[in-house]
């Protein structure tokens, strides 16, 4: 009875993996098609090809704007976690504070609250500030939900060393400023990097802060796909999913290609 | 020396934690004082009083929707279980060119935008989407079902979006059980079976616990798959929440709401950050 159970299973979780595998893929499997379509209505398979929806995506100065605004928020947003999120992660991991464990949760809980606490939250006081509508308030707002991935990362790099290294530059010396330059930087950069690429990552997707935060110039690609999959479905929408898509992918092999690296790195994890 | 060395060390460690300075005035700033606007606006607006809690726990459609948040989030996380356990259990062991094409079909998904996959999965449960074509050809169905707005929808959606942050933190952690063990279990006299349930189960727990606790968490707040594949029949608490304060602009329902939102959430976070030790790690992505 066990031996059929476990034969079974070998053949068969195999196939089942397999399957959910197709299923994690299948969106994607369908909206690249979909953008080459020349049909309005969003039939599939498509019933025969083109690029008209490509062009219209760029005729209509609302999508480009859109992408332009993504990066200003995302560029930035990135920068700023990259900076707040290495320092919390440099604190934590080496400064012996007694409630680190608490000072970990706090940082990593705007990560896993719910978008839409925080949103109406910081409304009012991005109004009261003058920042509502603008790139700096959402920016801002962004860092708040993207500094933890830098500060996971960054955490995990400095794991894979030991803060002797640092102790053994200042007792030869080095201020501060140097030994983070010149011993830390270089081995937590693969973490701050990857953290970076994460933090852009969630800014460029995040819709519900954005919802809330920006203004009619200052709108991102996913507020604008949001309002425009609310007006009419075309399959304009499906020809930039599709761009941003293989942009995503692009980030993904960056951080892959990064990890890798990283993993390549003369490590002291293994004593 | 050595005293020298621990007073150098001393000094370093409490340069470094000043670092946690700017970090933390940051987050008390944009992240603590929001929530804490939440909170008060809940009980002030538009008059003190328990006005809004009244109206939120009392017999309205309120309850309700926090309740199909709750119950939405709970389906979604045994499905994502049962689904991810098989498959975190076959990953665990590829190598090479396999555990990459793994990895990728758990990571692209991942790094597709949530709007773009609801986008994808209208195209699929629409009136004469995929599915409709799929079911009729098969002759299970001889009229197109209207699957949007739906709750069927509504699951697969959720599913789709949250099933690699259940799959992540299995693979991690089965990754790391020593499947000798299974043998020994086997040459002690047990089946394969008993040898999972009393073997592998258990040691796969930890896994299990954190790839809940994330799921269900992130489950409670999900926003642009019920709202767009759910309709008003299946509301949940996000939707709701924006509803208010964006359309009705009814900021002290909605900060009711959310706070409720918040408690909920933030029990099951402590749970979380309990069980894993404080860092999260898993969840990584979103």
């Amino acid at each position: 009875m066990g031996e059929l159970v476990s034969r079974l299973a070998r053949v068969m979780l195999p196939g089942l993996a397999l399957l959910i595998a197709a299923f994690l893929v299948l969106p994607a499997l369908i909206v690249v098609p979909l953008s080459f379509s020349n049909q309005t209505y969003l039939s599939f398979p498509p019933p025969g090809w083109s690029l008209k929806w490509y062009e219209a995506m760029t005729t209509d100065l609302a999508w480009p704007q859109a992408a332009v605004n993504s990066f200003f928020i995302g560029v930035p947003t990135a920068l700023l976690s990259s900076i707040l999120g290495t320092m919390a992660a440099l604190a934590v991991a080496r400064g012996r504070i007694a409630w680190a464990a608490t000072a970990s949760a706090v940082i990593v809980a705007p990560m896993l609250l719910p978008h839409i606490i925080m949103a109406i939250g910081l409304y009012p006081v991005m109004l009261d500030l003058g920042l509502l509508r603008g790139y700096l308030g959402v920016i801002v707002s962004h860092t708040v939900v993207a500094m933890p991935l830098v500060f996971i990362t960054v955490s995990a790099s400095l794991r894979t060393y030991p803060e002797t290294l640092e102790m053994a530059a200042m007792t030869c010396g080095a201020s501060p400023w140097p030994t983070f330059r010149y011993v830390t930087l270089p081995m937590i950069r693969p973490g701050v990097m990857v953290g970076a690429v994460l933090a852009f990552a969630t800014s460029f997707d995040e819709l519900m802060l954005s919802l809330f935060l920006t203004g009619p110039g200052t709108r991102t690609l996913p507020r604008l796909i949001w309002e425009q999959m609310n007006m009419f479905l075309t399959p304009t929408i499906a020809a930039v999913a599709t761009l941003i898509f293989a942009f995503s992918l692009l980030l993904l092999g960056l951080v892959a290609l990064l990890q890798n690296r990283a993993g390549a790195n003369p490590s002291f994890a293994r004593e | 020396m050595t005293e020298r060395a621990s007073g150098e060390a001393w000094t370093m460690s409490r340069g470094y934690a000043r670092l946690l300075a700017l970090p933390l005035l940051f987050l008390a700033v944009f992240f603590a004082w929001p929530l804490l606007r939440v909170i008060v606006r809940g009980f002030v607006d538009p008059s003190p009083g328990l006005a809004n809690y009244i109206r939120v726990f009392g017999d309205g459609p309120y309850l309700k929707v926090l309740w199909n948040t709750v119950e939405t989030a709970a389906v979604v996380t045994v499905l994502c279980l049962a689904i991810a356990y098989p498959v975190a259990y076959v990953a665990a062991r590829l190598r090479g060119a396999w555990l990459h094409l793994a990895a990728a079909a758990v990571l692209i998904p991942m790094w597709t935008s949530v709007v773009i996959r609801s986008y994808a999965w209208m195209v699929v449960f629409q009136r004469q989407g995929v599915l409709n074509d799929a079911l009729l050809a098969l002759g299970l169905t001889d009229t197109p079902i209207r699957f949007l707005p739906g709750s069927i929808a509504v699951h697969v959606g959720m599913v789709h979006i949250m099933l690699p942050f259940m799959i992540l933190p299995l693979i991690a952690n089965m990754r790391a059980i020593d499947r000798t063990l299974l043998s020994a279990a086997a040459i002690l006299g047990a089946n394969p079976a008993m040898a999972f349930l009393k073997v592998f189960l258990p040691l796969s727990l930890p896994g299990i616990n954190a790839g809940v606790a994330l799921v269900f968490m992130t489950s409670l707040g999900f926003f642009v798959t019920p709202a767009l594949l759910g309709g008003p029949r299946h509301m949940l608490a996000a939707v709701l929440i924006e509803q208010q304060a964006n359309q009705l602009l009814n900021w002290g329902m909605a900060s009711a709401l959310a706070t409720t939102l918040l408690v909920l959430t933030l029990a099951i976070y402590v749970f979380y950050a309990r069980i894993t030790g404080g860092a999260a790690g898993a969840g990584a992505g979103r």
